[in-house]
C-alpha cells in the first residue's frame, strides 16, 4: 500500500498520538479510577500506575479494576459512582482504550482528565458511515476490512475522531 | 459595545432592607431580546453605567428583572433606589453574556454569596426550565436573603439540592463536603465576595476539580499596585505616550483624547479589550481573558493590565 499512503498528503492526517512510556499520574486529581483491558501487559501498567499513587503523600481514594474487553456500561456504571476530581487512566490495546476515552468523553470527563497508554495496536475502532457501525479491526490505516455492520469492504482513512473514539472508513469501490 | 434603548419600569420591590427589584419591560411595539443564564444588563443610573445580574432564565422574556444592592449613598445603585419608580424610563444595554453555563455540561454546583445570588438564580431557573439537574449553596446574612423563597422554591425541582449557610466557617464546610460529591462532567460557578471566591478555587483545587470546571463572576477586584512607568503607542499615530506610574492605560488613552469603551475599569467586565499590535512584554491583571488568551497576547483590557513598549489598535 505504498504507493497509496504517499499519495495522501500527511499534513491532513489525523491520528491519535501515543506515549512511548506509561504516562504518570495527574496528581492534582482527587481520586483515580484504574482501568486495564485485555492482557496482563495492561493490568501490569495499571498496578505500576496504582503503586505510584499510594507512595504520594497524597495517597488518593484509587478503584482499579480489569475486564477481558471494553465495555460501555460498565464504564458508565463506574463512572457514575465516581465523583467530580476524579481522573481516569486506561491501559490496553488500542481499540478498548480510544473506545472507552470516547465513552468516558461523552458521559463528561475532559481529555486533560483522562490518561491512555495502548499495550497493543492490533487493532482498532473502526467507524462505518454507511450503516453507522463502530468495529473492532484487527487491520492498519490504509487496509482494506469488512464492516461488521454491513460487511462492505471499507479502505481505513488516517482521520481519527476523538469524539467517536474511532477511525473512518469509507467504501471506495 | 451593545445598543442602547430605553426601557420602562414596571414594578420596584423591597426584597430586604437596601435591596430592590426592578422589573424592566420594553416600550410598546419592542420585544426583549432572550440571554444566557448569568448574563447582565447595563443601566445607565443617572452618571453611572452599572452592570447587574439578570435574574430570569433568558428564556423568551417578557421582562428584565435585576435586583439592586444599595452600596452608598451616591453611586449608581443609590440613583437607582431614589430615582425608579413604576411607570419610569431608564437607558439600558445588553444583555451582556460573562457567565455562561458550559454547554455540555452533566450537572451544575451553583454558589451564591449575598447579591451574588442574582446570577447564580438565573442559573437554576434555566436549568430548572430544562431539567436538568443542579446544586445550589446560598450564602447570606439571615436579615439579607434576598430571593430565598423563590430559590427553595426552583430547589424543589427533581435534581435540584439546596444547602442554606448564614456564616463564612458553614460556607467553607458546605463547600467542603459538597465540591467532593458531584457528579463526573460537573461545573462550578461561584458569584460572591473576594473571600469566598478565593475558598472556592482553593477548596476547589483540592477537591481535584480542574480550573476549566470552576468559574467566577466577580464584581469586585483586589487593589493593584501601581506598576512601572511603560512607552505606548497607538497603530496609526506617530505620538509616543507614556503611562506613568500608578495611572492605567486607559485613562492614558482618554487623556490623549481616544475614547474607549469601558466601564467597570478594574478588570472585571471586559468592555475595554483592545487589540496588541505589538509589545516588549505584557502583564494581564484581569479577570476576563483565559490563561491561553494572556499567553497569546493578542488583546489586553487596558484598564488594570500593563506591560512595556506596547502598541494597541483602535
Amino acid at each position: 500500500m505504498g504507493n497509496v499512503r504517499e499519495a495522501v498528503d500527511s499534513g491532513t492526517w489525523s491520528l491519535p498520538q501515543w506515549a512511548d512510556q506509561p504516562p504518570d499520574p495527574d496528581l492534582t486529581g482527587a481520586s483515580f479510577l484504574l482501568i486495564s483491558y485485555g492482557d496482563s501487559e495492561a493490568e501490569a501498567v495499571v498496578q505500576q500506575w496504582e503503586a505510584g499513587l499510594r507512595r504520594t503523600d497524597l495517597d488518593p481514594p484509587v478503584l482499579r479494576f480489569h475486564a477481558s474487553a471494553f465495555d460501555r456500561d460498565q464504564l458508565a456504571d463506574k463512572l457514575a459512582e465516581a465523583r467530580c476530581g476524579v481522573r481516569l487512566m486506561i491501559a490496553g490495546g488500542q481499540y478498548d482504550v480510544l473506545q472507552a476515552m470516547a465513552t468516558a468523553r461523552a458521559l463528561g470527563l475532559e481529555t486533560g482528565e483522562i490518561t491512555r497508554y495502548a499495550t497493543a495496536y492490533e487493532d482498532l475502532p473502526l467507524f462505518c458511515p454507511h450503516c453507522q457501525t463502530t468495529s473492532r479491526a484487527y487491520a492498519e490505516v490504509f487496509d482494506w476490512t469488512d464492516c461488521t455492520g454491513c460487511h462492505r469492504v471499507l479502505t481505513i482513512k488516517p482521520h481519527y475522531s476523538s469524539q467517536r473514539g474511532s477511525f473512518l472508513g469509507v467504501d471506495t469501490r | 459595545m451593545t445598543d442602547q434603548r430605553r426601557l420602562r419600569v414596571t414594578e420596584v420591590r423591597s426584597l430586604c432592607p437596601e435591596i430592590r427589584q426592578i422589573t424592566l419591560e420594553p416600550l410598546e411595539g419592542t420585544a426583549l431580546m432572550g440571554f444566557q443564564p448569568g448574563s447582565h444588563l447595563i443601566l445607565h443610573a443617572g452618571e453611572h453605567r452599572n452592570a447587574y445580574s439578570l435574574t430570569g432564565d433568558g428564556i423568551m422574556p417578557s421582562r428584565y428583572t435585576v435586583s439592586v444592592l444599595k452600596r452608598n449613598d451616591d453611586g449608581g445603585s443609590a440613583w437607582l433606589h431614589q430615582h425608579l419608580a413604576p411607570g419610569s424610563e431608564i437607558t439600558a444595554e445588553g444583555p451582556v453574556s460573562m457567565f455562561a453555563p458550559v454547554h455540555n455540561q452533566q450537572h451544575a454546583l451553583l454558589v451564591a454569596g449575598g447579591i451574588g445570588i442574582t446570577p447564580v438564580l438565573s442559573h437554576a431557573s434555566a436549568l430548572a426550565a430544562l431539567q436538568k439537574s443542579a446544586e445550589v449553596i446560598y450564602a447570606y446574612k439571615p436579615h439579607r436573603a434576598a430571593h430565598v423563597d423563590q430559590l427553595r422554591e426552583i430547589c424543589h425541582s427533581a435534581g435540584f439540592r439546596l444547602t442554606e449557610v448564614t456564616s463564612a466557617g458553614n460556607c467553607r464546610k458546605a463547600l467542603r463536603d459538597r465540591m467532593s460529591d458531584q457528579p463526573v462532567g460537573s461545573h462550578a460557578y461561584v458569584c460572591g465576595p473576594m473571600s469566598m471566591l478565593e475558598s472556592f478555587l482553593e477548596i476547589g483545587a483540592a477537591a481535584g476539580w480542574p480550573e476549566y470546571r470552576l468559574h467566577l463572576e466577580r464584581f469586585e477586584a483586589p487593589e493593584l499596585d501601581p506598576g512601572e512607568e511603560f512607552a505606548l503607542r497607538v497603530s496609526g499615530s506617530p505620538e509616543d505616550l507614556r503611562v506613568p506610574v500608578g495611572v492605567s492605560i486607559l485613562e492614558t488613552l482618554e487623556s490623549a483624547g481616544y475614547s474607549v469603551p469601558n466601564m467597570c475599569r478594574q478588570g472585571v467586565c471586559g468592555q475595554c479589550q483592545i487589540s496588541v499590535r505589538s509589545a516588549g512584554s505584557l502583564e494581564h491583571r484581569d479577570y476576563v481573558l483565559t490563561e491561553e488568551e494572556k499567553a497569546a497576547g493578542g488583546s489586553l483590557m487596558v484598564c488594570v493590565s500593563r506591560g512595556t513598549d506596547v502598541e494597541v489598535a483602535l
